[in-house]
């Protein structure tokens, strides 16, 4: 009895592992076409599950392996030629075989699925074999498809992602055991008390003279480092595993989409803490549909739009700055934020006014609102509008965050950075207020000691408005007073010498002033209970070899919570929609310099200075298929003009200026006694007065409406 | 039957299910966490687990003092270990002599207590561990 189970379960694991070796076989025909040496391997393959089927009775198995099988065999006769709707159905056959597995599983025998409509698939394309193509062509030269006309064309273009091929050329053994990852939790519990057991006897034989005791000593604390990282890497997997099914997804919605769809999958070897990789799953698949369906264009469309005709869509996986980040990219047709406006009015999930306020990267980020959803038509991939927060939702549940940027026309990118619970990594410890702190070496670029005497303009720490800057090869680096921002202080002067580590965050370069420097350690990222977790201060916490915690910090949260991560806006780059309101863009004006209120600009563009048109009174500029009006604050003489895409309720002016000089933060106080028209006040900024420019009342000047910010 | 865990706050005897209880620790070096909400005493080390510390005190609204024994207990949110002055012992209490706590209870106590025993000479009121680990927001929501 127990060894027919057992000859039961083996069977059934094994047939799973033919059933995946088919799929990747023909997954791998779809890429490179078909050859003898697939078409034998699909054979062989399939013959082996019909076989150990019969063995154990299981006929509608048998039977529908049997048909698929004898219509390989009249593709590798040469009877037929191996297209990609016959590869299509016998994916679906490996569908409808593990089915049955799964009800053999269950203890219900084969179950009631009805497979007539598989099993006359394959006998229409069975009838269609060339009864004397056999004579012809013998058995030792199996067909090669010609140039195969081809209803789904997805099969000619999509080059084999190398994950498929690479999967497909290891044989699937299985060579693991389950665990509870629970058991591995607390295995992963005791190995760091051991690790601090150990220390305190590393101490106590460094006093000893017993040179016996000195030796064992050495001895567990060498076994102890080894069994913590074994313990650790038992509970990290590459994300590959994550995202194994993906290929196959991508080919059936392109199939079902008439898209044509390259998958590229790049960094599948990025380990993961395998709850976490769990955890993303779903949120990568319907990341994956929803690009398919919504990102990527017909073929006609993009070839109309001068693109190739198969969309890309890319996954990739990195390790960063103590996150995993993993980025969906399609270059597809972007994110419209006009219609995604007015779908936000439509649903009522904001007012009209409310709603023309906002950038287009603010909208684009609605996507993520409950019961948002532009899908004009629901199709059975996606569009029932229940998808992008569930995604928000799952991956904020294991402490990640969503965005995406979308440039319209152009394609979308959605990004999702997750924290390295439980996963060991490089980090620099420092103190700051009397507690030690790690920051994860992946975000540090450099590590800095500024001297008091620094020479003047090169290596010093300036003020701007208060705030402490600090000037390196020309380029300005906003210092975050550690201690100060964690006890919620404004910061006061930066005591020197002084130590910065400078990191990166949000692309852009951060100093964070902190007390004293440590040493780098490798930690062990800890998971912080529920009312600690939230913080966005913080990616989690270690426990140091003296038993003491630190809590890691989340270099990106901290920039955020002092207000620098506005992008420096180098050409071309939309300002991020989370720019405080007190943030402003100063620009060269014609005399002086000018201050835009940060919030009411949408995008820095250049344009030749010949594609400036006149209008009436005046100027424009053609801008995604629109007039742009111009409002001249400057005169600049060279071929390329930079304006200054500024946004004011439904109404877009461009601001001609003669260069970008940097964005700062500045006090809600201006100094008003210079108002005049146009200008709010003026203020001091780099040493320099800066106007404070009221675009409104410009734009009124020149007979556009333009409406006032609410602020 | 039903038995708690009774423990000294201020002048005031709380009780927890014992069934919430994982166990009672000494006091522990606990790691404060700026910028934490302010029921939030810190972490600790709990034999390699980081477990969030919180200021009963302050979540029940009392003054600051020098609680410092920790109740481990398993809220839905996950373990927390609660700061309180001393612990006293393990009662066994008839449910049946249960009542809910009156409308006048302060609202921050409203929140977390979940009734009380009236004893000849003392009344314990009986928290639950679940609706201690409760942001403000979520409390706000609810």
């Amino acid at each position: 009895m127990s060894d027919d189970a057992d000859l039961l379960r083996e069977f059934l694991s094994e047939s799973r592992e033919n059933l995946d070796r088919l799929e990747h076989e023909l997954m791998s025909y779809e890429g490179t076409g078909s050859s003898p040496d697939m078409l034998a391997a699909v054979f062989r393959t399939i013959h082996t599950v019909k076989g150990t089927a019969g063995f154990f009775g299981f006929v509608h198995l048998q039977h529908v392996t049997h048909t698929a099988e004898n219509l390989l065999s009249s593709i590798r006769d040469g009877a037929l030629e191996l297209s990609a709707p016959i590869a299509s159905c016998l994916l679906d056959v490996t569908d409808a075989a593990r089915e049955i597995l799964v009800s053999v599983e269950a203890g219900n025998g084969e179950g009631a699925i009805d497979h007539s409509s598989i099993l006359s698939r394959l006998a229409t394309f069975q009838s269609t074999a060339r009864v004397e193509a056999s004579a012809e062509v013998g058995p030792e030269e199996p067909a090669i498809p010609d140039v195969v006309v081809d209803p789904e064309p997805v099969r000619d273009t999509a080059p084999v992602p190398p994950v498929v091929v690479a999967a497909a050329a290891a044989p699937r053994v299985e060579s693991t055991v389950r665990v509870d990852v629970h058991v591995l939790d607390r295995l992963m519990d005791l190995a760091g008390e051991l690790v601090l057991a150990r220390n305190q006897l590393l101490q106590l034989s460094s006093t000893s003279t017993d040179s016996i005791l000195v030796r064992v000593a050495q001895r567990i604390g060498g076994v102890t480092s080894d069994l913590q990282d074994g313990v650790m890497r038992t509970r990290m997997q590459p994300i590959g595993g994550a995202w194994a099914k993906l290929p196959r997804v991508v080919r059936d919605l392109a199939a079902e989409l008439d898209k044509q769809i390259t998958l590229e999958l790049v960094g599948h070897d990025t380990a993961l803490d395998r709850t976490i990789l769990e955890a993303i799953k779903d949120p990568l698949t319907h990341l994956v549909r929803n690009a398919c369906d919504h990102g990527i264009e017909l073929p006609a469309r993009r070839i109309a739009a001068g693109k190739r005709p198969d969309g890309v869509l890319c996954l990739s996986a990195s390790h960063g700055g103590g996150h995993v980040a993993i980025e969906i990219r399609d270059d597809g047709g972007g994110i419209d934020p006009e219609r995604v406006r007015r779908r936000v009015i439509e649903r009522n999930m904001m007012t009209a006014e409310r709603a023309n306020r906002l950038t287009d990267s603010e909208l684009v980020q609605l996507i993520f609102a409950p019961g948002f959803s532009t899908a004009e038509k629901v199709t059975s991939v996606s569009g029932r509008g229940v998808g992008m927060d569930v995604v928000k939702t799952n991956v904020e549940a294991i402490g990640g965050t969503v965005t995406v940027r979308s440039v319209f026309g152009a394609g979308t990118t959605v990004r999702i950075d997750i924290p390295l619970t439980l996963a060991i990594i490089p980090a620099l410890l420092i103190s700051a207020g009397g507690q030690r702190y790690a920051i994860p070496e992946g975000a540090i670029v450099e590590i800095l000691r500024i001297e008091p005497d620094a020479e003047a303009g090169e290596l010093g720490i300036e003020y701007i408005h208060g705030a402490p800057v600090y000037r390196r090869h020309g380029e300005l680096v906003p210092l975050i007073v550690l201690a100060d921002l964690l006890a919620q202080r404004p910061a006061h002067e930066v005591a020197t010498p002084a130590y910065v580590a400078v990191v990166m965050a949000d692309g852009r370069k951060v100093g964070i002033v902190v007390d004293d420097l440590h040493d780098s350690e490798e930690i062990v990222v800890k998971p912080v209970g529920k009312p600690v977790q939230g913080i966005p201060l913080y990616a989690g916490a270690t426990i140091l070899g003296d038993g003491r915690i630190a809590l890691i910090l989340d270099v990106r949260g901290l920039a955020d919570e002092a207000g620098l991560t506005t992008h420096r806006a180098p050409q071309q780059v939309a300002v991020t929609a989370e720019a405080p309101r007190s943030s402003v863009l100063v620009v060269r004006g014609r005399e002086r310099r000018l201050a835009l209120p940060l919030n009411e600009v949408s995008r820095l563009e250049e344009f030749a200075a010949s594609s400036i048109e006149r209008a009436g009174l005046l100027e424009v500029v053609q801008y995604r298929g629109r007039m742009l009006p111009l409002l001249r604050l400057a005169d600049p003489m060279s071929d390329r003009v930079t304006v200054v895409v500024q946004c004011g309720g439904a109404r877009e002016v461009g601001l001609l200026v003669d260069g970008i000089v940097d964005i700062v933060e500045i006090d809600s106080v201006v100094d008003t006694t210079s108002s005049t028209f146009g200008v709010h006040g003026s203020m001091v900024i780099h040493g320099m007065t800066t106007d404070l420019i009221d675009v409104a009342a410009l734009a009124e000047q020149a007979g556009l409406t333009y409406l006032r910010s609410a602020s | 039957m039903t038995r708690l865990v009774t423990f000294q706050l201020a002048d005031s005897t709380y009780a927890l299910d014992t069934t919430q209880v994982v166990e009672i620790l000494r006091p522990q070096t606990i790691t404060p966490v700026p910028r934490a909400p302010a029921l939030v005493a810190g972490l600790l080390n709990l034999r390699g687990r980081i477990i969030a510390a919180i200021d009963l005190r302050t979540r029940l609204g009392l003054p600051r003092g020098d609680a410092a024994m920790n109740i481990l207990v398993t809220a839905r949110a996950g373990p927390v270990s609660l700061l309180v002055d001393r612990i006293g012992d393990v009662i066994e209490v008839d449910a049946a002599r249960f009542s809910a706590i009156p409308d006048t209870t302060p609202s921050v106590l409203r929140g977390v207590v979940i009734g009380s025993y009236s004893f000849p000479d003392r009344l314990v009121l009986v928290l639950d561990a679940d609706r201690i680990v409760v942001s403000d927001e979520e409390r706000a929501a609810s």
